[in-house]
């Protein structure tokens, strides 16, 4: 017998069954939750964003009539808070990743992932995925968004661009552009025999 | 296609996407740049791929679970949705309720419409309604007629009373007469009780004296269009519009 859909769960939740929610909340907690990492770059406002995100489609799952897909939905949400997140970090005045540092003239987010331990003192896997993820989260914006919903979750580019409101090839273009951004990034990582 | 077509559809061949493969395929076999660009875009998917997963922490899905779990509606028991009507039928009923009601409306008036023109095509409908102007005339002198009557009473009770002030008397006419909730003076029920008495029909309602007074008016201005009074001459004039209005209403 095969999975029921996200949208069948939603509905049977609707209807009062606890456990659909529960399922469907196992199958997205893990790619939401990273994506809200990586973008919050914190892990104690992703946490705050990633219960922010389910209370959202808690108290909206009324008004998704299933014209989208649930992920679109879901991933539509997690976005818009994030956005409204970073809004305010900026109002506050917390530094961004993505700007240029007076001292040096690199983002942050290039600096962090450029001036870490070489790839020999990466020896643990660990240390490397720590590099990874500074890398990603040092990408702009529109990249990083495009680069985690394509990676994390596997969307298809046309319900990214649903998601991110652009055209399917503006997405394939953004995350061209991202791939590039990590390859020169990262280029001492790359061990081509091994990739 | 050439190297710059190719490099922009490098990420589409590799995700399968690509909308001409063939054609990308085939420069990268004899070109080195496109080939060396095809394999750092591989090596940058592969690094990506690598990306830590991190778990939100077991409170923030505790935290979830509990709010969705307070959110949910209230299971309304099974006796209780079957007794309350479904929407499409209260909404059929209320539908139904209009169309009656809107129905109605111009059949009530039709109805009558119909009847006063069956009346003028029959040629017995000028005397019917003659005959009842008739009716309408010696009811309404039997009502004057009641109402000298209800006078003499009057001036029994203030010879009764003998030297009573006028105000005084007319003060206990006053309360001994009912008086309605529109303000009109009621008959008492006692000269009625006389009235149907003596000429053994059955007793009508108490009229008010308003409507009596309307009646009679209306036969002395029927006598009155006969011989109209120039004195009186928008009264008439009323009347004789009120008496012409009944063969109107057929022809209209």
């Amino acid at each position: 017998m095969s999975d029921p859909g996200d949208e069948a769960l939603l509905a049977a939740y609707r209807e009062g069954d606890l456990a659909a929610f529960e399922m469907l909340l196992g199958r997205y907690r893990g790619p939401i939750f990273n994506f809200l990492l990586r973008s919050a770059r914190d892990r104690g406002r992703a946490e705050e964003l990633y219960q922010d995100v389910w209370m959202k489609v808690v108290e909206r799952c009324d008004e998704f009539r299933g014209d989208a897909k649930f992920s679109t939905w879901l991933y539509t949400i997690a976005r818009n808070l994030c956005i409204d997140h970073q809004r305010k970090m900026k109002f506050r005045g917390h530094a961004s990743l993505d700007a240029p540092q007076p001292s040096s003239g690199q983002p942050l987010g290039e600096r962090v992932s450029s001036f870490g331990p070489s790839t020999e003192q990466l020896a643990a896997g660990r240390l490397v995925g720590e590099r990874i993820a500074r890398a990603v989260e040092g990408l702009p914006d529109e990249q990083r968004e495009v680069f985690l919903l394509r990676q994390l979750q596997g969307l298809a580019f046309k319900e990214i661009a649903e998601v991110v409101g652009v055209s399917a090839n503006t997405v394939k273009s953004r995350m061209r552009y991202a791939l590039e951004r990590l390859q020169h990034t990262l280029s001492d990582l790359e061990e081509p025999h091994e990739l | 296609m050439n190297c710059d077509e190719c490099k922009e559809q490098l990420f589409e061949l590799i995700e399968r996407e690509a909308v001409d493969p063939g054609g990308v395929r085939a420069i990268l076999a004899r070109c080195p740049d496109c080939r060396a660009a095809f394999d750092e875009m591989k090596a940058a998917l592969a690094v990506a791929g690598q990306l830590p997963i991190e778990e939100p922490s077991a409170a923030a899905d505790a935290a979830v679970v509990r709010a969705a779990s307070e959110r949910l509606p209230r299971v309304v028991p099974l006796r209780k949705r079957r007794l309350q009507p479904p929407p499409w039928a209260m909404a059929a009923i209320a539908l139904l309720a209009v169309g009656v009601g809107v129905w109605s409306i111009p059949r009530e008036v039709q109805l009558e419409g119909d009847v006063g023109s069956a009346d003028l095509k029959s040629a017995a409908a000028p005397v019917v309604a003659e005959q009842e102007l008739d009716d309408v005339a010696a009811e309404a002198l039997d009502d004057s007629a009641a109402l000298a009557e209800l006078g003499e009473v009057a001036s029994e009770r203030t010879a009764h009373l003998g030297r009573a002030p006028r105000t005084e008397a007319r003060a206990k006419r006053a309360s001994s007469k009912p008086v309605p909730a529109h303000g009109r003076t009621v008959l008492h029920q006692s000269h009625w009780r006389r009235k149907s008495s003596s000429k053994t029909t059955t007793a009508a309602p108490p009229r008010t004296v308003d409507a009596r007074s309307m009646i009679s008016n209306a036969a002395r201005g029927r006598t009155r269009t006969m011989r109209p009074n120039p004195k009186k001459s928008s009264r008439s004039a009323s009347v004789t519009r009120c008496s012409t209005t009944w063969p109107r209403l057929g022809n209209g």
